[in-house]
């Protein structure tokens, strides 16, 4: 097979999985969602959320880790959010927190 | 909903999408870069930013290029990398399934996590609003394949994301917008116990379905609870008890 054409069958199969898997459960019929479901389904953010927060401070390269810095400005976030409850708050100080000192570790 | 509403709700959506949008160009452009080292063309790099626009599993894909991977296999990583948006979907579903399915058909193209936190935040505070959900969703995809794009032209000139720390980016939104999510000791255990093992899951494999593992996990924890007291199923099972 020709190596552009490869490429885009490539990216045209990739985009179709990512879509079926972003569109199969999006909408479900109303008679699926009994009580039970819906407190499933209610806990799965947390349990994403989760999975994309706690590695990125305590995993890296198949190894435990951490990076004291970043849990640092993820407790600043996690207090600016309990005090402010405002997520732009939450996100830019805890990040700037973390160019700051970047930026004056490297000078 | 009238228009200035509306247009109310697509700059609030673009305000709230820019933060991050910021990211997006760094490691868009990152993965541009990167793409052409695998031998992708600019071109090809912006086209899987768009039609794909899934990071992780489009930067996986790269050493496997290099590597010279069979197509399928890199296909088959690409839908594991992204089978836990099977799931974030599935928790979108009651909002979703109210409304006609074309809009969802259109929203399933744009459903990456940081569209997904950012809206979801939203739809839980504001309720289900189109104009809002279109906005973050457009915006943020538009971010990514630019970034893509700038990448793949001036890729040499892009800072190092670890030297800056702006890797913490991602971290640090997700963790702003899943504090008003804990409210209760039981959603706070759920969720710090779902990050213990996603940490293990990933420590044996990085390949994203730690993600997938850790969602299913905290919908398992919360279907096996009853459901909360007064809740319609609760009352009915109970008079059928009597």
């Amino acid at each position: 097979m020709n190596g552009d054409v490869r490429m885009l069958l490539l990216i045209l199969a990739m985009g179709i999985v990512t879509y079926i898997s972003r569109r199969a459960f999006l909408t479900l019929p109303a008679s699926f969602f009994t009580a039970r479901l819906k407190n499933g389904l209610d806990m799965i953010p947390l349990g994403i959320f989760a999975a994309l927060i706690f590695p990125s401070l305590f995993v890296k390269g198949g190894e435990w880790t951490i990076n004291p810095l970043y849990a640092a400005a993820s407790v600043v976030c996690v207090l600016v959010m309990l005090r402010w409850r405002n997520v732009f708050l939450g996100f830019g100080i805890s990040l700037l927190l973390v160019l700051v000192v970047k930026a004056l570790a490297a000078v | 909903m009238n228009k200035q509403n509306h247009m109310a709700s697509w700059k609030q959506g673009i305000r709230d999408s820019v933060p991050i949008g910021m990211s997006f160009l760094v490691f868009g452009g990152i993965f541009g870069m990167m793409a052409l080292q695998a031998g992708m063309s600019s071109g090809e790099s912006v086209l899987m930013s768009f039609f794909v626009h899934a990071g992780s599993s489009q930067f996986a894909v790269l050493p496997m290029l290099v590597e010279g991977a069979g197509f399928w296999t890199m296909v088959m990583v690409t839908f594991f990398m992204n089978s836990r948006h099977l799931l974030m979907a599935m928790s979108l579903a009651p909002y979703y399934s109210r409304h006609n399915r074309r809009f969802a058909d259109l929203i399933a193209f744009f459903l990456s996590d940081e569209q997904y936190a950012i809206t979801y935040n939203r739809i839980r505070q504001a309720g289900f609003d189109k104009a809002y959900i279109l906005s973050v969703s457009i915006f943020l995809h538009l971010f990514w394949a630019l970034g893509t794009w700038l990448g793949s032209l001036f890729g040499q000139f892009l800072p190092d994301p670890e030297r800056f720390g702006l890797e913490f980016s991602f971290t640090a939104m997700f963790l702003a917008l899943t504090v008003g999510l804990l409210t209760s000791p039981m959603r706070i255990a759920v969720f710090v116990g779902c990050g213990a093992v996603a940490c293990l899951f990933s420590l044996v494999a990085d390949s994203g379905l730690h993600v997938l593992g850790a969602g299913l996990l905290a919908f398992a924890v919360g279907y096996m609870r009853k459901p909360a007291a007064g809740s319609r199923e609760t009352e009915e099972k109970e008079r059928v008890a009597g």
